[in-house]
């Protein structure tokens, strides 16, 4: 090999030695992302929605097999994600909703079946407290209320249905009338059911289960890794090592300017290939589950790979700000940590606010994010994947270009003076 | 320069900084093979003229010829092929050991991996670093790492080697050591290096005298010495040497209580006949020492400064 390729691998040289016998850098690379991928996984990667935990007064005076009140909480027990809880009186039951151990209360008043077997209507109360998650329980219980409405008055139609078929065509009347029956009948199902659900039920998509999401979170490490790595290796790259004194003999050495950049360039893939390999590694032994073959996964690591490169090209731009590398540490920190959040990173792009979606649309390293994303967990084809990453490819081309010139520009500024 | 024909010929060399600041102005040399030295105090350019040679900084003005090969032409890794450059503070990854520092030191001037490690191992060997290997370059004494400097700037196996300030900070004994080793281990190549210290500068092949950043005076150290100093110095150390006069065969050039120095053209003639004079004034004479003259001397005549680390 032409001693070019070893002048461009010393810093993936320097890099990878440097990882294993310096633990900081051991635990920016590996332990880092791991961690976080450990906490995400084990916060977020839960596919069944939450318990909403309903509080009951139940005052409902009539007992026996025709007790509604009870055939409701029934209800609300079976649906698995609320759990009704008794109260003995309308008090402790406000004290506890107000003091959020229970997430809704509901009071049911003495004459509550006996209203509703008499073919009066009942009035339920339900508590919340007026707060995001106080106002989602509130609307998942009242929902759930109506439903059981709904049925409740299906089940008194049908009942009607049968009595007028049994006793009203025997009569006088519904002799006289013998179409009366049929409009009223089928003007009394419509009531009872004006709209009807067909459904259709399919195999969950790998991201709607436990193995997806972990695999979910751990394409946001690595997409977290890239953004910090590449981020530091621009902005790092002239700043510290003139610093230490490592230019100095660089530029002393046979080493051209593309050598030298593309040198960082590979110790910066490098770190985030071996920061990658361990959060899949990880992943994959805690369950998460890929779509992998050859095209998905040359793909997604295609992908990764742009992103970075994206990165370097921005730290770089950032360098030129930056007189010292403190001074450039501080400019990446300040992007990189409200962009690993905002950006569709690491919280999920879907939950983001309109605005903030704006932007994570547009970030291309999110939107590399989001193809390796779709394509490992089977969202998208490779086809379109790659479309929706396009704009991104075009723009990391242009920001590691910028780069380039610009790490020319310092590298001719430190030649100018020590 | 040493008679060899030259390896590096620098031509015209002005370094003027974007403050106004002129480190070096109209600085030309020549090195062959053998040692050339550049002497000269602190903030004289020879620091400026060595980082210029090398290829760490480009000149206001001016031509640097390595091995042929113009440092600031179009073709930028064949000159730099050429030398091993090692500035007065070498950087060292303080991540890495000292072999992989030697490793990684051989990639950047493109040996591959396996040959860069051969050569590391033996360099250490020959600079009497063996054993050292996996040590961290923090955990080295001073002299050591002076010895690693010369192994990373020897590591490429260049013909040409530039050497800033070497001995910084080692005492006398391990200067002259050091000295020693690196004639033995670079052989036949070409080395240009930089002191304050006269002293190191007369074993050199060559000496260029830098001062205000400008050459003031070159040549082999015997020939400058035979140039620009005909005399010998007298030192005289004792007590009520106060009253020690200026003779029209001595001239004093300090006097005081416990030391006086004079110089002059005939050491052996003169040296009877000041200690008879002395003793008659009343002064008591304790040792009596005849220094030939040096480069530091050839400074002090050249520039009329004393040089720093200076006899």
């Amino acid at each position: 090999m032409s001693s070019t390729v070893w002048r461009v691998l010393s810093e993936v040289y320097a890099s990878l030695k440097g990882m294993l016998r310096y633990k900081e850098t051991l635990f920016w690379v590996i332990i880092f992302p791991l961690l976080w991928y450990g906490l995400m996984a084990a916060i977020w990667s839960n596919p069944s929605p939450p318990t909403i935990k309903v509080g009951v007064y139940n005052a409902d005076q009539l007992q026996g097999p025709y007790n509604i009140s009870e055939a409701l909480i029934k209800a609300m027990n079976s649906t698995g994600f609320m759990k009704p809880i008794p109260f003995h009186n309308a008090t402790s039951l406000r004290e506890a909703v107000l003091h959020g151990k229970v997430d809704v209360g509901l009071i049911v008043p003495g004459n509550f079946t006996e209203s509703l077997m008499e073919g009066s209507s009942a009035t339920l109360k339900l508590l919340s407290v007026k707060e995001s998650w106080g106002n989602f329980a509130y609307s998942i219980a009242s929902s759930f209320i109506e439903s059981f409405s709904n049925e409740f008055r299906r089940r008194v139609i049908n009942v009607s249905i049968s009595y007028i078929v049994t006793y009203f065509n025997s009569t006088q009347l519904g002799g006289a009338y013998p179409n009366w029956t049929y409009y009223a009948i089928r003007w009394l199902r419509f009531i009872s059911d004006p709209i009807r659900v067909n459904a259709s039920v399919y195999t969950p998509p790998l991201l709607a289960t436990k193995g997806g999401l972990r695999a979910y979170y751990a394409l946001s490490m690595i997409g977290v890794e890239a953004l910090f790595v590449g981020l530091f290796t621009g902005a790092l790259s002239v700043n510290e090592k003139r610093r230490d004194g490592t230019l100095t003999v660089l530029l002393a050495s046979p080493m051209r300017d593309w050598e030298l950049f593309t040198s960082e360039t590979l110790a910066a893939l490098a770190s985030v290939g071996v920061s990658a390999a361990a959060v899949a590694a990880m992943s994959i032994a805690t369950g998460a589950k890929y779509v992998v073959n050859t095209e998905s996964l040359l793909l997604a690591v295609a992908f990764l790979l742009l992103g970075t490169l994206f990165t370097i090209g921005l730290g770089v731009i950032l360098a030129a700000l930056a007189k010292t590398p403190e001074g450039a540490s501080a400019l990446v920190n300040a992007i990189a940590f409200p962009v690993m959040f905002i950006g569709g990173i690491v919280i999920p792009y879907y939950v983001l606010p309109g605005y903030l979606k704006a932007f994570a649309r547009y970030w291309p390293l999110s939107r590399f994010v989001i193809a390796s994303r779709s394509v490992l967990l089977g969202l998208m084809s490779s086809s379109d994947a790659a479309s929706f990453s396009i704009p991104a490819i075009i723009a990391t081309i242009a920001t590691y270009l910028v780069g380039v010139a610009i790490f020319k520009k310092l590298l001719a500024r430190a030649l100018e003076y020590h | 320069m040493s008679g060899s024909p030259p390896l590096v010929e620098a031509y015209d060399l002005e370094k003027v900084y974007p403050d106004g600041t002129v480190a070096v102005r109209g600085v030309s040399f020549r090195a062959g093979r053998g040692l050339t030295i550049f002497m000269g105090p602190n903030g004289s350019g020879k620091t400026t003229t060595l980082s210029i040679t090398a290829g760490a900084l480009r000149p206001t003005s001016g031509r640097v010829l390595v091995c042929g090969y113009d440092v600031w032409g179009r073709d930028w890794s064949r000159p730099r092929s050429c030398i091993g450059y090692a500035p007065q503070a070498m950087p060292f990854r303080e991540k890495l050991s000292v072999i992989e520092n030697l490793t990684w030191y051989g990639l950047i001037r493109g040996l591959p991996p396996w040959e860069s490690r051969r050569r590391a191992r033996w360099l250490l060997e020959q600079l009497g670093l063996e054993g050292l290997e996996r040590k961290k370059v923090s955990e080295l004494s001073g002299g050591q790492r002076r010895r690693l400097t010369i192994a990373a700037s020897l590591i490429g196996d260049p013909e040409v080697l530039i050497l800033d300030e070497p001995t910084s900070g080692l005492d006398p004994k391990a200067r002259a050591s050091l000295w020693s080793l690196l004639r033995r281990v670079a052989g036949d190549k070409a080395i240009i290096a930089s002191t304050h210290i006269p002293d190191e500068a007369e074993g050199a092949d060559y000496v260029y005298i830098f001062h205000r950043g400008r050459v003031v005076a070159e040549g082999a150290p015997g020939e400058l010495i035979g140039r620009y100093v005909r005399y010998s110095r007298v030192i005289v150390k004792g007590s009520g040497l106060e009253v020690a006069p200026t003779m029209e065969w001595a001239r004093l050039v300090e006097a005081g209580w416990d030391r006086a120095v004079y110089v002059t053209e005939d050491p052996e003639e003169a040296l009877p006949r000041l200690v008879e004079r002395l003793l008659k004034l009343g002064a008591r004479i304790e040792r009596v020492e005849v220094r030939k003259p040096g480069l530091a001397e050839v400074f002090l005549a050249v520039t009329g400064e004393a040089p720093e680390g200076g006899a």
